[in-house]
This record gives C-alpha cells, sequence and structure tokens, in this order.
C-alpha cells in the first residue's frame, strides 16, 4: 500500500493523467512528441543499418534483401489476401486456445490457491508439467491428433493453461491476509470470497500470467504452424517461404508477426491493465 | 440490541511458548461486559492479548475454552452484527471508496435501494461524500480509515469493534480522527469495543476503560470515565485519569 501519510485526512492526490492543463497544451503536445521520437528512433536506427548492411557488405541478396524487396513482398501478400487469410486464421487459433486456456487456468490456480485440497493433489503434477518444454509435446500431439488443426489448439491450451494456473496459484496465495480477514469479517466466504476477495486481490498476479501465457502462446503458435502445415496462417506462410527460398517474404512474414504480437499486447493487455490494476493503484503507471 | 457479554474466556496458542509460561496460555478466564450504547476501551501493554481479545469477539478466532455471547445469541464465527475497523484498514483496493463502504452490506443482501440509501448515509457520515468515487490508493491515511469506519457502520452492527484503528496514523491525523469517530458515535450511540495502546485516546473516547494484563491475561482494572461529554483533552480530571491508568498498566506490566 502506498505509505503517503498526509495530515488532517483531507488533500487527495490526484492520479496522472494528460497534461495538468488539458490534452493539447504545449506542454501535452510536446511530450507526445518526445515519446513519439523514443519509440521511432531505435526503428529508425535498425532500418538504417539494415539498408546499409543490404546494399554494402557484398552479401547476397538471397540472404540479406534489401528493404525494398522486403516491403515489395509484404505489399503483395496484403494485395492479394493471403495476408488476411493468414491473419484471421492465425488470431483465430491464438483467440479459441487463449480463452479456454485462460479460463481453465485461472479457476484452477485460484482453487489451488485457496483450497488446501485442491493444492496437495495438482501440486506435484502442476510442476512436473511446468518441467517439460511445450515444445517438445509436439510430437506427441501430432500423433495423438495428426496434422490437424486440433493438434495445434491442444498444445496451445495446455500451455496457456497451464501457465496460468502457475501464476494464479501463487497469486491467489500471496494475497494480503488482512484482506482475506476483512473478506470474512463482512460476510464473504466460500464462493463468495473466491469471487469477491480472491480473484480481485490477485488480479496483479493473475494479468502477468495472462501476459507470459500469451506471449508463449503466440511463439508456439508460430512454430506450431510451420511443424504441422496447417492449411494457412502466419507461421504456414513462413515455412513455405523458406521452403521456396523466397527470403523476402520470410522477413516481410516475421516483420508481420512480430508487429502483430506487439500489437495485441499494446491494445489487449495494456487496456486490461490500465482499467483494472493501474486504476486501482496495484501497480505502478509506467506510460 | 448491542449488548456485549464475554464471560470467562481463556487463550491457549500452540506452539506459543515463553520460558517461564510453558503453557501458550495468553488469555486466562477473562470476562467483561458492554451495555447496549457503550463506549469501552480496552487497553494494555504491547503484546499482552488485547488484540487477541477482539479477534475472538469479532469470530475470526475461537477461544479455547468459555463464550461470547452478542445480544444473546452465540458467537462462532465471523458475523454481520459484529463490524470490525482494522489497524492496517484492509481496504480492498479494487473498489472505490463507496463500494468498500458497500461490501457488508451488499453481503446482508438488502434490496437495491435500501442499499444505496444506507451506502450514501455512511459515505456522508465518516465525512468521504466528494470522494466517494475514488480509489484508496488515492486517499491519505486518515481518510482511508474513515473509509474503514464506514464499511464498518454501514452494516449497522450490534457491536464495533476497533483494533488500534488510528495506531498507523501520525498525531495530528490521530487526533482529529478521534474527534471525527466522537461525532460518529454520538451521532449512531453504538456499542463499541475499541483496542489501544494509547492512554489519552482511550479516556478521551470511552465511557468506561478495561486494563488488560498479567499473564496470563485478565482484566485488572475496569475504570468508569465520568467526564462530560464533548470531551476535552486539557483539563485536570483528565490528567489524573490519565495516571490512573498509567498506573494500572505500569503495574499489569510488572505482574
Amino acid at each position: 500500500m502506498n505509505a503517503d501519510i498526509r495530515t488532517g485526512g483531507g488533500a487527495a492526490r490526484q492520479a496522472p493523467i494528460m497534461g495538468a492543463r488539458g490534452p493539447l497544451t504545449s506542454d501535452a503536445i510536446r511530450r507526445w512528441v518526445a515519446d513519439f521520437l523514443y519509440v521511432a528512433m531505435p526503428i529508425v536506427v535498425c532500418a538504417i543499418l539494415w539498408e546499409a548492411t543490404a546494399r554494402w557488405s557484398g552479401l547476397p541478396k538471397v540472404l540479406f534483401p534489401p528493404l525494398e524487396d522486403i516491403f515489395r513482398a509484404l505489399w503483395k501478400m496484403i494485395v492479394d489476401g493471403t495476408l488476411a487469410r493468414d491473419l484471421q486464421a492465425t488470431f483465430t487459433r491464438l483467440v479459441v486456445s487463449v480463452l479456454v486456456g485462460a479460463a481453465v487456468g485461472t479457476l484452477l490456480g485460484a482453487l489451488m490457491g485457496s483450497v488446501r485440497a485442491w493444492e496437495r493433489a495438482f501440486v506435484g503434477p502442476v510442476n512436473f508439467l511446468l518441467a517439460v518444454p511445450g515444445t517438445a509435446l509436439f510430437p506427441l500431439a501430432m500423433m495423438w491428433f495428426g496434422l490437424s488443426q486440433a493438434a495445434i489448439l491442444s498444445i496451445l491450451i495446455y500451455e496457456v493453461a497451464l501457465t496460468v494456473t502457475a501464476n494464479t496459484w501463487t497469486g491467489v496465495k500471496s494475497i494480503d491476509l488482512s484482506l482475506i480477514r476483512a473478506g470474512r469479517a463482512f460476510g464473504a466466504s466460500g464462493p463468495s470470497m473466491f469471487w469477491r476477495v480472491l480473484l480481485p486481490a490477485a488480479l496483479p498476479s493473475i494479468i502477468t500470467g495472462y501476459r507470459l501465457a500469451f506471449s508463449r502462446a503466440w511463439r508456439i503458435l508460430i512454430v506450431a504452424e510451420m511443424l504441422v502445415s496447417a492449411a494457412a496462417g502466419l507461421g504456414y506462410r513462413l515455412y513455405w517461404a523458406r521452403e521456396l527460398f523466397q527470403t523476402d517474404v520470410v522477413y516481410a512474414g516475421l516483420l508481420v508477426v512480430g508487429t502483430a504480437g506487439l500489437l495485441l499486447e499494446r491494445v489487449v493487455l495494456r487496456t486490461l491493465e490500465k482499467y483494472t490494476i493501474e486504476r486501482w493503484g496495484t501497480v505502478r503507471a509506467l506510460d | 440490541m448491542g449488548e456485549l457479554r464475554v464471560e470467562n474466556i481463556t487463550k491457549r496458542f500452540a506452539g506459543r511458548h515463553r520460558r517461564d509460561d510453558p503453557s501458550g496460555l495468553v488469555l486466562s478466564d477473562l470476562s467483561f461486559t458492554l451495555s447496549e450504547g457503550e463506549f469501552v476501551s480496552l487497553i494494555g501493554p504491547s503484546g499482552c492479548g488485547k488484540t487477541t481479545v477482539l479477534n475472538l469477539v469479532a469470530g475470526l478466532d475461537h477461544p479455547s475454552s468459555g463464550k461470547i455471547l452478542v445480544d444473546g445469541k452465540r458467537v462462532t464465527g465471523p458475523g454481520l452484527d459484529r463490524g470490525v475497523v482494522f489497524q492496517e484498514f484492509a481496504l480492498f483496493p479494487w473498489l472505490s471508496v463507496a463500494d468498500n463502504i458497500a461490501f457488508g452490506v451488499r453481503s446482508q443482501k438488502l434490496p437495491a435501494a435500501e442499499r444505496a440509501r444506507r451506502v450514501d448515509h455512511y459515505v456522508e457520515l465518516v465525512g468521504l461524500a466528494k470522494y466517494r468515487d475514488y480509489h484508496p490508493n488515492r486517499l491519505s491515511g486518515g481518510m482511508r480509515q474513515r473509509v474503514g469506519l464506514g464499511r464498518a457502520f454501514a452494516i449497522e452492527p450490534s457491536v464495533l469493534l476497533m483494533d488500534e484503528p488510528f495506531g498507523a496514523l501520525d498525531t495530528q491525523t490521530r487526533e482529529s480522527m478521534q474527534s471525527a469517530l466522537g461525532e460518529m458515535w454520538l451521532r449512531t450511540k453504538k456499542t463499541v469495543l475499541f483496542v489501544t495502546h494509547d492512554i489519552r485516546e482511550s479516556i478521551f473516547l470511552s465511557d468506561r476503560v478495561l486494563v488488560i494484563g498479567g499473564r496470563p491475561a485478565g482484566i485488572t482494572l475496569d475504570l468508569e470515565i465520568a467526564l462530560p461529554r464533548p470531551r476535552r483533552r486539557h483539563t485536570v480530571e483528565f490528567q489524573q485519569i490519565e495516571q490512573t491508568l498509567e498506573a494500572a498498566i505500569g503495574q499489569a506490566q510488572l505482574q
């Protein structure tokens, strides 16, 4: 809890929002431009280095295509619709497995963190499974489900559920005891304690679990799509581009993968954080 | 409504041993009664067991023997007939001021209109109407404890239990909160059991002061505070009572 004690019990702190006098003051504009430069600078520097290497290092075009080729490949993917199809296929798999895995993981983790019987029953299996890398289970999934959508989804759901379970479990276990006592004192018990106190109190850890699960799932998804060669998807596109030595497509695909992952994180997870744990002050606002 | 009877409670903590007392017995044959509308403080040296007594009355812990009765009904666990105010505030950070105060009221399953009326009333009682939509992270320490008080008052319990509620605040805030609590109590006339180590605080607020002491602990003094209300802190009578209580606590510590 913040230890900002004031005398007289009078003043309250204003949560940091925009400029002190509104969004369009010169102060706020200057800050916005500065933020933009901070973000843009590394990108610009990388682009310059890339071009320089591509043109003047003497490396073959196949290994190091200039930016022009990469963007031309990207444009082609956009125009002939393959990018849209791939994004849709990949995102669908991601959304389905994250939703299912997160639901299962949150429930199981919260039960493990609050009911001793559940913890005793699952601590062994969970720790065992945490030690096994998800990608090592690919052959297993492919044996069971063949080269199909189900193989990809099963691995993703498993990974997401496992990560979310572990983080939710520790999160619920480390809830400040005084909050639980207050919950009991004011009429919460059993299921109402679970929904009204445990889950909200553990939310910072739970969201951390979602972040980890999401980034793991994204990376495993791309690899899974490459291995299982499903009919469409970003990983599938990367695989085939490599097979056909279309390195410009490979780089374009990687660019899309990274950007999509970044945007998802910014849009979905950051919004979730902003409207919950940052507003509540349980996590410091960093931007 | 609002009668508290503590009868012959003992509390033994397993594993809590002292060299001079291997039994782990913290409280022994402790009894006292609060009548409806009384404000009673429980004071004593640190570690004497006063917080333990409060936890037992709150139902957050169980006595090893003896019984506790609120309005004739036996205490077997936490309940909405008792409202607790915690030293560390224990506010729910994901809820606004109004929703924190409403938490216990929600547990009472009142119709929505009645619940809203109650919440509004108690938000106003604790003086936080302007801040009702703020989250605790934006409040100062004194304001946070006002929320804690509001949350306990709002369930309109038979007995209010306060565990050193102003212990975490600085001196000035503490004194202004004592005055604020005094006013809230006058407006609601609730039965209050108030644990503190601050003698002056206990004299300022209470009708009676119980001194806990000894090992294992019992009530060593039950003193009525015959000062007029509103209380003034710097009178001769106030100081005399303070000296009496200091002596009693000093005695208790020696035992």
